[in-house]
Parts: C-alpha cells; sequence; structure tokens
C-alpha cells in the first residue's frame, strides 16, 4: 500500500514537473519570438497575450508542485521537491524579467520604425517624379504669377476709377457744404438784427411804462388832496 | 554571509511567530493572554519582513507582510492591515507582481470600507502602472485608472482626476477605442480652458482629440476642429492647429508628400513623442490605402 501510493505520488510529481518544464520552454521561445519581433503592435500584443497565458498555466502547476510537495510523507523528499519548486519559482520570475525587458526593446523597434515611416515615406515618389514635377511646377508657377500680375493691374484700374469717382463726390460734398455755409451766414445776420430790434424795443418799453407810473401816482395824489384838504 | 544570517534569523523569528499564533488558538493560550501573544507574534512578522528585505528576499517579505496584515485584521486594526497589505504589496513587487495586485487590491479594499477614498484612489494607481510596466495588460491599466479617477472624482480632487483620466485616453486610443479617448480629450479640455494655469494645456488635448476624430474620419475632424476654435479661440493660433489644418488639406488632395512635409516642419520644431507618432502614421496609412485603392 505504501509503496503504490508513494509511485503514484511520484508519478504525479514528475509529470508536474515535465509540464513545468514544457511551458518554460514554450514562454522562453515565444520570448526569444518578441525580441525579434519587428512588426506592428497588434502582433507584439498577440504574443503578450500568448505569454501571459503561459506564465498563468505555469503558476498554476508551480503551486500545485508546491502542494504536492509538503504531502511528502518523508522529510527528505519534502524538502528536495521544496528546493526543486523554489528553482522553478526563480526560473519563472527570470522569465518575467526576460519578457519584461524584450518588451521594451520590442516597443522601441516599432516606435523607430512607425516614426521612419512617418516621416520618410514620400521621398522615394518624389524622387521618382523629380523631373516631371519640376517642370509642370515651374510652368504652373509662371501661369500663376502671370495670372496674378493681370489681377494686380486690373484690380489697379478698379482702384483708380473708385478714386475718381471717390474724388467727384467729394467735389459735390464740399459745393454743398459752402453753399450750406452761406445759408448759414443769411440766418445769422437775420438774427443779429432781431436781436438789435428787440434790445432797443426794450428800452422803448421801459419808458413807457415809468410815464404810465407816474401819470398814475399823480392822479391819486391830486385826489387824495381835493378830498382830504378842501380849504387850500 | 551578513543576509544569509539575516534571513536565517528571520526565518526563526516567522517560526516563532507561527508558534505563537497556534498557541493562542488553543484553549489554554486563550485563557492565558491570548491578544498578548497574537500582538506580539504580528510584531514579529513585521520585524522578520524587514530582515527578509533586508536580505532582498522580496517574495519571503511578502509573505511576512501578508501573514502580519491577517493577523491585524483579526485584531480589527484595519489601518495597520491596510498598511501591511501596501508593504507586501511593494515587497511583492519586485518579485511577484500577481501577488502585489492582490495585496493592494486587499488593502483598497479596506481603506475604501474605512471612507479613504484618495488613497485607495492612489493605489489604484499603483495597481495600474504594475499592469502598465510588469505585466503588460493595458485593458487591466486602463480599468484601474478609470477607477481612481472615479475616486479623485469624489473627493473633488480634478486634478488627480485629469491625471489619471489622460493616462486612460492614451491608452484607449493606442487600443483604437477612439470615441473613449475623443470624450476624455474634450472634457478634460473644457475643463482646463477655464482655468488661467491650466489653458496653455487645453490645445494639447484639442489636438489629441482632433487626431482621434481624424483617424475615423476626415469630415469629422473638421467639424471638430471648428467647433474647439469656437470653444477655445487660442486654438486657433496655435501651431498644432495650424498642423492639423495643413494634415487635412493633404489628405482631401490625397498627397502623401504634403503630409510629410507637414509632419516634418512640425517634428524640426517640437519632437514628436512616440504617441503622436503611432496617430499620424494611422492617418498617413488612410492616405497611402486610399492611393493604394485608387492604383
Amino acid at each position: 500500500m505504501t509503496t503504490n501510493m508513494a509511485s503514484s505520488s511520484d508519478v504525479h510529481v514528475r509529470i508536474c514537473g515535465q509540464e513545468i518544464i514544457k511551458y518554460d520552454l514554450e514562454i522562453k521561445a515565444i520570448i526569444q519570438d518578441i525580441r525579434e519581433c519587428c512588426g506592428p503592435q497588434a502582433v507584439l500584443m498577440e504574443l503578450n497575450s500568448t505569454v501571459k497565458e503561459k506564465f498563468s498555466l505555469l503558476r498554476q502547476r508551480i503551486q500545485d508542485m508546491e502542494q504536492m510537495a509538503k504531502e511528502q510523507d518523508r522529510e527528505t523528499d519534502k524538502q528536495a521537491l521544496l528546493s526543486e519548486t523554489e528553482g522553478h519559482r526563480k526560473q519563472m520570475l527570470s522569465n518575467q524579467m526576460a519578457w519584461r525587458k524584450a518588451n521594451l526593446a520590442c516597443k522601441l523597434a516599432i516606435d523607430n520604425l512607425e516614426k521612419d515611416e512617418l516621416l520618410q515615406g514620400g521621398d522615394a515618389v518624389r524622387q521618382r517624379k523629380a523631373t516631371k514635377e519640376s517642370l509642370v511646377q515651374t510652368s504652373s508657377d509662371i501661369t500663376e504669377s502671370l495670372m496674378s500680375i493681370s489681377r494686380m493691374m486690373s484690380q489697379q484700374v478698379q482702384q483708380s476709377d473708385e478714386t475718381i469717382g471717390t474724388l467727384v463726390t467729394s467735389s459735390r460734398t464740399v459745393q454743398e457744404t459752402n453753399e450750406e455755409f452761406k445759408a448759414m451766414t443769411g440766418t445769422i445776420h437775420l438774427g443779429r438784427k432781431l436781436i438789435l430790434k428787440y434790445n432797443r424795443r426794450e428800452l422803448t418799453d421801459k419808458l413807457l411804462i415809468f410815464l404810465a407810473i407816474a401819470l398814475f401816482l399823480a392822479t391819486v395824489l391830486y385826489i387824495l388832496k381835493k378830498r382830504l384838504f378842501p380849504f387850500i | 554571509m551578513d543576509n544569509s544570517g539575516k534571513e536565517k534569523e528571520a526565518i526563526q523569528l516567522m517560526a516563532e511567530a507561527d508558534k505563537k499564533v497556534k498557541s493562542s488558538g488553543s484553549f489554554l493560550g486563550g485563557m492565558f493572554g491570548g491578544n498578548h501573544k497574537v500582538e506580539e507574534a504580528c510584531e514579529m512578522y513585521a520585524r522578520a519582513a524587514n530582515m527578509f528585505k533586508m536580505a532582498k528576499n522580496w517574495s519571503a517579505a511578502g509573505n511576512a507582510f501578508c501573514q502580519a496584515a491577517r493577523i491585524h485584521m483579526q485584531l480589527q486594526n484595519k489601518h495597520d492591515s491596510a498598511t501591511s497589505y501596501v508593504d507586501a504589496g511593494n515587497a511583492f513587487k519586485k518579485a511577484d507582481p500577481q501577488e502585489a495586485i492582490k495585496c493592494l487590491n486587499a488593502a483598497i479594499d479596506i481603506y475604501t470600507d474605512m471612507g479613504r477614498f484618495t488613497i485607495a484612489a492612489k493605489h489604484h494607481i499603483t495597481i495600474a502602472e504594475v499592469y502598465e510596466s510588469e505585466l503588460v495588460d493595458i485593458e487591466k491599466a486602463i480599468a484601474h485608472y478609470e477607477q481612481a479617477a472615479d475616486y479623485y472624482k469624489g473627493e473633488e480632487s480634478n486634478s488627480s482626476a485629469n491625471k489619471c483620466l489622460l493616462k486612460v485616453a492614451s491608452y484607449s486610443a493606442q487600443l483604437e477605442q477612439y470615441q473613449k479617448a475623443i470624450e476624455i480629450y474634450e472634457q478634460v479640455g473644457s475643463n482646463t480652458m477655464d482655468n488661467p494655469l491650466l489653458k496653455y494645456s487645453a490645445k494639447e488635448y484639442f489636438f489629441k482629440a482632433s487626431l482621434c476624430h481624424f483617424i475615423v474620419d476626415e469630415l469629422n475632424a473638421k467639424l471638430a476642429i471648428g467647433k474647439y476654435e469656437e470653444m477655445f479661440p487660442a486654438f486657433s493660433d496655435s501651431r498644432e492647429c495650424k498642423l492639423l489644418k495643413k494634415l487635412l488639406e493633404a489628405h482631401e488632395e490625397q498627397n502623401a508628400e504634403a503630409f510629410t512635409e507637414a509632419v516634418k516642419e512640425f517634428d524640426s520644431i517640437s519632437r514628436l513623442d512616440q504617441w503622436l507618432t503611432t496617430m499620424l502614421l494611422r492617418i498617413k496609412k488612410t492616405i497611402q490605402g486610399d492611393e493604394g485603392d485608387l492604383k
């Protein structure tokens, strides 16, 4: 019974160890693919997801092995399996480090490739079409210059015409202003005469009012004298 | 030699602490100072963890901190438990990123229970960074950055929330989730353009949103640029906007040479980073693809 149990446990342990080694080698292969990869971002993400999956499987297997190690009957076997598990765990961690470095290198390569592709893409096409393009461009530029000169001259003529019209209009405006000023002068003169007349009339009215008051007072005094002092 | 001695001492401390925990679990141990023994065990775990750190045995240090954290939880000492989980996460980060994420998640659960959302958000960022660098899992990094941004927004820490959101937008655009990136860039741009200190970054956010529109569709990009110019007049005068208009003209004429020249001119003055290079290359491939179709 004990021999059968030990044998079965040993078989499981050996299978687990082999699976751990298999996953480890697969992870190493994919890390190498990542290191060599210069492709687009999607390929890198696909490889990364594969590595992630295999890492999770490997971690599960290492935990299984650790559990089986703790279940061993003999202390020497237990310690040996625990140390082997620890070795596998360290190997997994070093694989993770290598994975991270490969990722960084691959991302750097992809970035440089993208930058080059972005900034250098047009040169080849330009070199091939240089001569014809330059001739067509030159003639097109000359035509455009001539057209712009013609447009400019027509604009100048139109501007001169507008200037003449403006001058005529302003001349008419100046004459109208002169007429307006003359009418204003006449009105001002009339106002002056009226003001002088009113001033003189004011003086005359004052004199008349004073004379009227004097007559009124004289009459009042005469009547009082006749009634109050009849003997005088 | 010295490290080996420290490690052996740490292993002895772990064994003694285990013994104390077991004895406190028994009936007689519970009768006579069980809590005291558990607290002593906790302290011994912490000392052992620090010795493992000195010996650079990160995995064992993390395990010791985890043990200490579990005992703190037993003693209903939430804050110390969370702190121990964070220490365990920091130790595991160097050895086993998956375990680090597990420990930090446990710490986040405790902090959210206590209502400490800012600290929980900070640790979400730590987890996202682990996913970014160690595990190369951008989807999960995006999820954690989004969670951190939600917590920061809840605590009215808008600046930190914007930082997380910008990370989410950048990674979303890399994963070709352009609509999500556009929404985030527009939102952050709208928030920052009214702030006198932050408005100088708004044109960058609108530029990136326009590029994402451009990859999806050229007409969308034209409409978006018009909208951004109305929202933020300073965007019209920026070099980014001028570049976008040149690129739109080149795309209309299906002229890859003009596109390249415009990008070169922009790159000669302010260097393009990797994200912009990737996005502009995708736009350029649409032009070249169209040319291929025409041929």
